[in-house]
């Protein structure tokens, strides 16, 4: 349990989101992490029903229910800015009584898989974003596991992910900054994942957008 | 004779009134009863109430009594002179009072009207009333004393002897001419302790010598005209009643001229007048008293004669003749028995109860009955009635157990007993029948064994007979019977346990079920057996543990340790079956079902499930438990066979199941103080010894315990060498160089050679010492060039000066050097080569 910073790593040019991947995954074999096993995490997205919209057509908050494959036994239920509930995985069941008040949108399942490596006190997950059958983009965490305040340990994740990502280094999460000083905890790195999420999948229809 | 005028010294007198004649009375008004023996403050009275009451309004009183203490607020003598009110005139008081001064203690004669104007008097007063005419009176003159009496009592013993029965009354005045007189006058305080006799009454009273002229003024009667009558109505029948009713008489009005006005009077009467008989009042009373004396003399006689039983006995009179006073004592001494009587029994059937009931419990603990064992049964185990069986429990199933044996017992009643028979002492009512497989004693036997036994062997090994356990003084057979089935079927539960996880778990080298005996290798060439011993009465299975006495090799701690894991197992069960849960919740504990909502990661999930069984849990613990005993053999062998550095370990006493420590030091006899650089922390765990290093290294050390063994030898031979350096500092010698693992010279099988040079003081000797943990020390010692007789000279170095070079190393005989350790040795070396100083 420590603290975790969630970022995208942009795809190289010319490369596949694959190969972008292997590089990655190499240089970190290189600096002798260890691989274990696979990670997961994914989403999906629920609007509230329309029967219990007010009438003056305002629109209905989403709502992301999250798994992830640190926290096995854990969901995670967000809100954008909102409150995040953290629940059994029987709130999954949950869901599917509750059809009448939200109701999950189509196609919205967002999910990063990859592998998971440890590197003395730091977790590196290398994961493939993928929305339905294509991948999208390339998210990296760090989790830094000896320590619970992000302010602490901030610039040590820093350096540890510059000689890694290089160039490509994500500034401090918002997160961080919400609670100063205070415990890291899960739900703070799911927030990080949805909010990674929402970035791919905006930058997506800004691309089909574009097409 | 006609009195005219009297020349009385009372002024006011004659103002008053011409004479004292008209209509006179006398009045007795209260009574010396209410002066003595004490005081009642209630009798107040008012002339002018009397006049009127003796129908003489207007009377003019003359008298004596006692003063108003009312008004005066004290206690005095009275002398009233008053013409009391009447229709036509107003009351004149010209009374007296007479009292004793305060100030020096005489007395005091005053008028009365001259400080109030009231008409009172108190308690007592004898009165003589008239309408105040002149008129005849009598005129007594008395020339002096002739007889014990006084003046007033010869006057009313004329008076009585004249008029004899009828009682006269007197009053007036007179007046003494010549002489003295010895009067009274009463105090100014009341007594307040009562006076009972003339003695205290005349103590309490003041006496003066009054000289002449007195004016006197007596009033008294000749006879008490009621004394005769209330003499005679006192009952001689009766015990008591006539002092009340000659009291009761005293409260009169002047018409009765009552009677207890003088008792003193009465007594002068009485010792005047004894010998005239047919005048005396007393007549009837001593009459009375005479005859009550005659009966008294008879009624002794009789009883004398009685008591000596020779003419006269005494017989019950018939019932009836009882007098009817005596009837209610009787009755009440009947009752009284009755109800005696009635408590009695009570008390004595209570005590027949008791003494009933204490012999039935001496009964009872000889005869024990089947109701109160199987009462006493049940308080220890649980019992339920099945058909005309009782069963009952003996598994720890309600303890958490899983293990499927059902574990009951039969309660039987132990009826063959021979009646005729005496009663065997451990004779129970009450038995038990507990299944076949339970019976008998069992353990379980844990070992470690260096060698692998034949596999023909396993199993058979541990049957021995333990005999079986002695039962308590005090409990009852069943339970001691009971408890041992219990202990069977934990050991058979713990068993069956540890040989389900032998199976299932996967081992590099697998563990070996057989028979009763389960073999696992924590360590090469090393077994760890566990196996449960059950030997049950059957002559069978004496027969073949007679023959084979296993040695007793048991680790009891492990054997203990295996008790209390299947506890810990049992609760576990217990509390994750019986632990209320949220009915959506996923089962296990409590920390489980909180995984879910507090997010736990997968490390704390795995931590949660750590389901180590029973077996891996004490294999590791017979590792950990063979590591330490044989690192403490390992150091003491040591320890025994080198001398020369000490080696020391202290053991911590209190240990982890899993986990101990020693602390092991190095030193050299005698220089302790100096020479303390190896200072090991060994940390023996269940796989490996971790050593702590005084200065931070940590190594880390198989289970080998060859490893152990060198990692010492190393550690002490480097010791010296750090010894050497040590003394160095201490004599002031030069370290010109030093190592811990030296390059050069011959390679030692374990470790590295150490090795020190140093310089004496001045320079010209140097020794350098080599120390390796296999092939020991050699010590050389350089000594200048001009010192070495034997050295050739060389052809290089002509000059003087270079004589002063150091020379070659010539190698010290250790051996035969003297001292009791290599580092005293050192010292004898190094001062032998330094230069006195002196």
């Amino acid at each position: 349990m420590g603290v975790t910073c969630v970022s995208q790593m942009p795809v190289a040019e010319g490369k596949s989101v694959q190969q972008t991947v292997e590089l990655l995954t190499r240089k970190l074999e290189m600096l002798g992490a260890e691989k274990q096993g696979t990670f997961c995490v994914d989403c999906e997205t629920y609007h509230t029903a329309a029967s219990t919209l007010g009438s003056q057509g305002q629109t209905g908050k989403l709502m992301y229910v999250m798994h992830n494959s640190e926290y096995p036994l854990s969901c995670f239920a967000l809100f954008e800015n909102g409150p995040c509930l953290i629940a059994d995985t029987n709130f999954d069941v949950l869901m599917v009584k509750l059809k009448g008040f939200f109701q999950s949108a189509k196609a919205s399942k967002i999910e990063t898989r990859g592998t998971r490596y440890q590197y003395c006190d730091f977790l590196v997950k290398v994961g493939t974003v993928t929305m339905g059958p294509s991948a999208r983009g390339i998210s990296v965490e760090v989790e830094y596991g000896p320590c619970v305040v992000a302010s602490d340990c901030w610039s040590l994740l820093l350096e540890f992910l510059q000689s890694f990502l290089g160039s490509h280094t994500p500034g401090a999460p918002a997160v961080f900054g919400n609670r100063h000083d205070a415990v890291y905890g899960p739900a703070d790195t799911m927030v990080q994942y949805m909010e990674l999420f929402n970035k791919i999948r905006k930058q997506q229809q800004a691309a089909a957008f574009m097409e | 004779m006609t009195c005219a005028e009297f020349s009385f010294h009372v002024p006011s007198l004659e103002e008053l009134a011409g004479g004292i004649c008209g209509k006179t009375r006398i009045a007795e008004v209260g009574g010396v009863p209410y002066l003595l023996p004490l005081v009642n403050q209630k009798k107040v009275y008012d002339l002018n109430k009397i006049a009127k009451e003796i129908k003489l309004p207007g009377a003019f009183i003359l008298g004596a009594g006692a003063g108003p203490f009312q008004t005066l607020g004290f206690n005095s003598e009275f002398m009233p002179v008053i013409q009391t009110e009447s229709e036509h005139k107003p009351p004149v008081n010209g009374s007296y009072f007479a009292h004793v001064n305060p100030a020096d203690g005489g007395c005091l004669l005053e008028k009365y009207s001259e400080k109030h104007h009231d008409f009172e008097c108190a308690l007592l007063a004898n009165l003589f009333a008239s309408e105040g005419q002149p008129g005849k009176v009598i005129e007594v003159k008395a020339k002096r004393r002739t007889g014990p009496l006084n003046f007033v009592t010869c006057m009313r013993q004329t008076l009585e002897k004249h008029y004899g029965n009828k009682p006269v009354g007197m009053g007036g005045t007179f007046i003494i001419q010549k002489g003295k007189v010895k009067s009274h006058i009463m105090p100014a305080e009341f007594s307040s302790c009562p006076l009972n006799s003339d003695e205290e009454v005349n103590k309490w009273l003041h006496f003066y010598e009054m000289k002449a002229p007195l004016v006197c003024l007596p009033v008294f009667v000749s006879r008490d005209p009621n004394l005769a009558r209330l003499a005679q109505r006192i009952d001689f029948s009766q015990g008591s009643g006539s002092e009340e009713e000659e009291a009761a008489g005293t409260e009169g009005d002047a018409q009765d001229w009552p009677g207890a006005g003088s008792s003193a009077d009465q007594d002068d009467e009485e010792g005047v007048v004894k010998f005239q008989p047919s005048l005396w009042p007393w007549d009837s009373v001593r009459n009375n008293l005479r005859s009550a004396l005659t009966e008294m003399c008879v009624l002794y006689d009789v009883l004398s004669i009685v008591r000596d039983k020779k003419f006269m006995t005494l017989d019950p009179v018939s019932q009836d003749a009882l007098p009817p006073k005596q009837n209610p004592q009787t009755l009440q001494l009947i009752s009284k028995k009755k109800s005696l009587a009635g408590a009695a029994q009570i008390l004595l059937k209570g005590a027949e109860r008791l003494t009933k009931s204490v012999t039935e419990n001496q009964e009872n603990k000889l005869q024990r009955d089947f109701n109160s064992e199987l009462l006493r049964l049940r308080q220890h185990w649980k019992l339920r009635k099945v058909g005309d069986k009782i069963l009952g429990d003996l598994s720890y199933r309600s303890a958490g157990s899983l293990f499927p044996h059902h574990g009951t017992f039969e309660v039987i009643k132990n009826t063959d007993l021979d009646l005729d028979k005496k009663i065997p002492e451990d004779y129970c009512p009450l038995d038990v029948q507990i299944p076949s497989d339970l019976e008998g004693s069992a353990y379980i036997k844990v070992s470690i064994q260096k060698q692998a036994p034949d596999i023909g062997d396993l199993g058979t090994v541990n049957l021995f007979k333990r005999p079986l356990p002695k039962s308590k003084p005090g409990s009852p057979h069943w339970q001691t019977k009971l408890e041992a089935a219990q202990n069977v079927l934990l050991c058979k539960e713990i068993f069956a346990q540890l040989s389900r996880e032998a199976v299932q778990i996967k081992s590099q080298i697998p563990h070996i079920v057989v028979k009763n005996q389960i073999i696992s290798q924590p360590f090469p060439n090393l077994q760890l057996s566990i196996s449960l011993c059950h030997s049950s009465n059957d002559k069978k299975s004496q027969k073949s543990t007679t023959e084979k006495q296993c040695p007793e090799d048991h680790l009891y701690v492990l054997e203990h340790n295996l008790h209390l894991l299947i506890r810990e197992f049992h609760k576990q069960t217990l509390s994750s079956i019986m632990m209320p849960h949220p009915a959506s919740a996923p089962f296990g504990h409590k920390r489980m079902r909180l995984s879910g909502p507090q997010a736990f990661d997968k490390n704390e999930i795995n931590s949660l499930q750590s389901s180590e069984g029973l077996l891996e849990k004490i294999i590791k613990q017979a590792k950990h438990i063979f590591l330490r005993s044989r690192a403490a053999a390992t150091i003491d062998s040591l320890a025994s066979r080198i001398e020369d550095p000490q080696i020391q370990a202290h053991w911590s006493n209190i240990n982890d199941v899993y986990e101990s420590s020693v602390k092991v030091l190095i030193t050299s006899q005698g220089y302790e103080q100096i020479c303390k650089s190896i200072q090991l922390q060994l940390n023996i765990g269940v796989e490996q010894i971790r050593v702590v290093h005084r200065d931070g290294r940590v190594i880390t050390l198989s289970y080998q315990e060859q490893e152990l063994q060198d990692f010492l030898l190393s550690q002490m031979s480097q010791h010296q060498v750090h010894a050497v350096q040590q003394l160095a500092k201490v004599m002031g010698w030069q370290v010109l160089s030093f190592s811990n693992h030296v390059g050069l010279g011959p390679i030692e099988s374990i470790g590295n050679a150490s090795a020190i040079t140093v310089a004496s003081p001045s320079g010209d000797y140097a020794i350098s010492v080599r120390n390796g943990p296999e092939s020991g020390s050699k010590i050389m010692v350089q000594f200048p060039r001009n010192q070495c007789k034997d050295l050739p000279k060389s052809d290089v170095l002509q000059d003087n000066k270079w004589s002063h070079l150091r020379g070659p190393f010539k190698e010290v005989q250790w051996n035969k050097m003297e001292g009791r350790n290599f580092v005293y040795k050192m010292e004898l070396l190094m001062s032998a080569l330094s230069p006195c100083l002196l």
